[in-house]
């Protein structure tokens, strides 16, 4: 099918907000889902087109398999791996897609279990047919501490799996996943590759799955080398008639970017990963190249520990919102390369953003002023801004902390800057130890509870989870927990967006921005038109070169 | 000799223990988790704790130290918390790449460093003297991420005569070492320049330093030829300094040259241990320091065998 007909045909995948639009709350999501997720049974085989072509990316996964391999995450892997769902490459969406799956879940019990049939041509890299007894058994694998291959996992994946109760084979495609209670996220979790299974034999073998490839996607790892390259070859048994198009496809690891550059315009890669806004506006000039832009679910803020004085104080909190010029420190710092954030959800989850509900902490350095005076501050007060030294995904924390440093001086605010290796910042950031902290976060999938419940919610606060803003309002909880707990598509997003509204009031956060993130291709490269927002480089399983 | 060779290996025993003891504590006792290294930023508590318990983390430190001296002990550097694979077999992996790149260099600064040196050493308070000096000033200077970006961008992008980085061309069917010289070119070069220059700065000294000994003016009395003065007599015994030189670098470069490995995606042992690091993967950051100390050692070890074939005045007993 083509990138057109698949954007004509929205049936062939339901997006997790066109189905919220499409009926009367968990029934009509399950009819949707069931009447129109197929995604067809034939299996393909289309022929290869074009060359071979190379990757150059900052950094390797740590194996084949995440579930095998803790950390283990790079752009290999949406080109190796195919879960059960999957998020919309092909139209460079979050929208919900069938993956192995033939169609998205039937949705029932109140959601207390979805039933999955499998398609009837999927393999696994080995050639092993995709049956639901290798699903289940994957799942029960994860999830049950008795299970004789537990060990086997070295990550559980408890976040996404928690609120399983078992999974149950019907028949040799179709099987059932029983819930503990309620997860509204659950269907972006089946996104995951804790539900893409493995060939039971491969497991009971004691197969190395951190190295040896029994993945489902549309390219299998021809050769290996850790910290160096990877040679991917198209699996000629992938279901799908357009995806995998070119031959092969090289991995090279670059960790620098420059080099990363270099090899580019070199003609020597085809394809690069994280590009900083000054080296897109370089490499812009260049007729053989191409930049993509990326906007992303990513959100850079300052927490406010409020705990303690004194961000106890509402107003303290907010006037050094309204003492930070979003604006000039995304123009000046960041060369553009941002969005200024309203709240702590992207304009990329549509739906549930509500940046135009809730109230703008536009530059007023007068009003901070007043407020830091009627909260007891006439003359400001000392503090430290707590960062980290840089990392990728973190943006420019030490450059945008000198700016917030200088702008929250003018009203008064001496902040000294402590800046340390990420490592240590995360763990003691993590440990609720920073008054005023910065950080760049983006969701592990596109569901907006990633973003607000864990940083917002009560039951979220450290040593035991990540809301280090200490935040703990029960409007806020009940909220939430409202938007957690409903498939309603009007209950839901209209919870998120009103907790939204409360936590922006409450200003927990100085709200800073949403990152546009960039990669590059030479214009020999076809078939990749759109970037996916999640920055995984999923398309490219659509690209080739003559 | 052979007491000597005994005493020193068994002295490494003290060397390399000290070693352990700073790799696998200054690592723990620094702030940074693997955990949250290893799981997305909204993992729950129990899945790091689960990972913790899994990775035998969770244990008292002392305990752990003592568990991992034990393996190392049987040969056992352990696994890699990340790539789950043994930390030898990473290490073994990544070291003869770095060999490879640590030989060029030594090689292309030992053969362009000291006659680089013998030059202006003989021709001491000429122009040739000061051009030489100001060329391995300008190279030991040079910060080698720069130079390493300026030699791509012209040897591989505008005249595309070479390629910009790795070790060989990865979609090739097979790998030769025609394709291997053509990579290791330049950062054999931006490696080299650097030691190249303080080895030639060694060497003038070293050899200015020989030069106004009394058994110079002597052979020189002698009516010998400037050329056998220096080669025969002068040279060798300024080689006894360059020596030391020679086996601290060596050491230096069998560990990893960090930078360079990053600019030319070089897979070697330093671009290892810097995302060992950074990701806290202890047994891999314990495994390598052991390893580029024992390194270290070896190399030192080699310089003091060679005195003694250098200066016959040095016996070991």
């Amino acid at each position: 099918m083509s990138k057109n007909a698949a954007k004509q045909n929205p049936g062939n995948g339901i997006g997790r907000r066109s189905a919220l639009k499409g009926g009367a709350a968990l029934g009509a999501y399950a009819a949707t889902s069931g009447l129109v997720g197929f995604a067809g049974s034939t299996a393909a085989q289309a022929q290869a087109r074009g060359r071979p072509i190379i990757l150059g990316i900052s950094a390797d996964s740590n194996g084949v398999h995440q579930i095998a391999a803790a950390g283990a995450s790079s752009q290999m892997l949406p080109l190796v791996q195919r879960s059960l769902l999957m998020y919309d490459n092909r139209n460079a969406t979050y929208d919900i897609v069938p993956g192995i799956a033939a169609a998205l879940p039937e949705i029932l019990d109140d959601g207390m279990r979805f039933r999955f049939t499998l398609r009837d041509d999927a393999y696994y890299h080995d050639g092993t047919k995709i049956t639901a007894d290798a699903i289940v058994n994957w799942i029960q694998m994860q999830i049950d501490p008795d299970h004789p291959n537990h060990d086997f996992i070295q990550w559980t994946g408890a976040g996404r799996l928690r609120t399983i109760d078992r999974a149950e084979v019907v028949d040799e495609l179709t099987f059932d996943v029983y819930m503990t209670e309620f997860n509204a996220a659950m269907m972006d979790w089946f996104t995951e590759h804790q539900f893409e299974g493995a060939p039971i034999h491969a497991i009971e073998s004691g197969a190395d799955l951190s190295n040896e490839d029994y993945a489902a996607g549309p390219y299998t790892v021809a050769e290996r080398r850790q910290g160096e390259s990877t040679i991917l070859e198209r699996f000629d048994q992938f279901y799908e008639e357009d995806e995998g198009v070119a031959p092969r496809i090289g991995i090279r690891i670059m960790s620098e970017m420059n080099s990363r550059i270099a090899a580019l315009e070199a003609g020597e890669v085809d394809w690069i990963d994280s590009v900083t806004q000054d080296a897109a506006d370089y490499l812009r000039q260049d007729p053989n190249v191409v930049v993509k832009e990326r906007r992303t679910l990513y959100v850079w803020f300052i927490s406010l520990d409020m705990r303690n004085p004194p961000f106890d104080d509402l107003r303290v909190r907010q006037a050094l919102n309204y003492a930070l010029d979003k604006d000039a420190l995304i123009r000046d710092i960041l060369g553009g390369a941002a969005q200024r954030s309203y709240s702590p959800l992207s304009p990329q989850f549509g739906d549930y953003y509500a940046g135009d509900e809730v109230q703008h902490y536009d530059y007023d350095p007068d009003r901070a002023r007043a407020l830091l005076a009627e909260a007891g501050y006439p003359d400001g007060f000392q503090s430290t801004i707590y960062t980290n030294t840089g990392r990728v995904g973190q943006l420019k924390p030490v450059e945008m902390s000198q700016f917030i440093q200088a702008n929250w001086r003018d009203v008064g605010v001496e902040c000294n800057i402590e800046a340390m290796e990420w490592s240590a910042f995360e763990q003691r950031r993590s440990a609720g130890e920073f008054p005023i902290a910065t950080r760049g976060w983006t969701p592990s999938t596109g569901d907006p509870d990633g973003v607000l419940f864990q940083n917002f919610h009560s039951s979220m606060v450290p040593p035991t989870q990540r809301n280090v803003a200490f935040l703990q309002d029960p409007e806020v909880d009940r909220l939430l927990e409202l938007g957690a707990g409903t498939l309603d598509p009007e209950v839901r997003p209209r919870a998120f967006r009103d907790a939204q509204k409360r936590i922006v009031d409450l200003a927990p956060w100085v709200f800073v921005c949403h990152e546009i993130a960039f990669e590059a291709h030479t214009a020999a490269l076809q078939g990749y038109e759109e970037a996916h927002p999640s920055g995984w480089g999923n398309g490219l399983t659509f690209a080739w070169k003559e | 000799m052979h007491y000597f060779l005994l005493s020193r290996i068994l002295h490494t025993i003290p060397v390399l223990l000290g070693v352990s003891l700073l790799a696998f504590f200054v690592l723990r006792l620094a702030p940074g988790d693997p955990v949250l290294m290893m799981l997305p930023a909204d993992a729950t508590q129990s899945e790091i704790e689960s990972l913790r318990e899994t990775l035998g983390i969770d244990r008292p430190i002392v305990i752990q130290y003592l568990s991992w001296l034990q393996e190392v002990a049987g040969g056992n550097l352990g696994q890699s918390l990340f790539t789950n694979r043994p930390v030898i077999d990473e290490i073994l992996t990544r070291f003869p790449n770095t060999l490879i790149l640590a030989a060029a260099s030594l090689v292309l600064a030992i053969v362009l460093g000291m006659p680089l040196g013998i030059i202006a050493a003989v021709r001491h308070g000429t122009s040739v003297d000061s051009g030489s000096m100001v060329l391995s000033v300008i190279g030991w200077s040079m910060p080698n991420f720069w130079l390493g970006l300026i030699l791509i961008v012209v040897f591989s992008v505008w005249l595309g005569w070479l390629p910009t980085g790795g070790m060989y061309d990865m979609m090739a069917m097979e790998r030769s070492f025609w394709d291997l010289l053509r990579h290791l070119i330049l950062p054999a070069i931006t490696l080299a320049t650097a030691h190249m220059a303080y080895i030639a700065r060694f060497t003038r000294s070293s050899l200015l330093e020989v030069l106004r000994q009394d058994y110079v003016r002597t052979a020189r009395a002698k009516g010998l030829s400037e050329w056998l003065v220096i080669m025969r007599h002068a040279l060798r015994n300024s080689l006894i300094p360059i020596i030391s030189v020679l086996s601290v670098t060596l050491g230096h470069l069998l560990s990893g040259a960090v930078i360079v490995e990053a600019v030319f995606s070089w897979p070697g042992l330093g671009s290892l241990m810097v995302q060992s690091i950074s990701n806290r993967d202890f047994p891999m950051v314990q495994g390598a320091m052991l390893f580029a100390a024992t390194v270290f050692i070896l190399s030192n070890l080699i310089a003091d065998i060679l005195y003694a074939f250098v200066d016959p005045r040095i016996k070991y007993r």
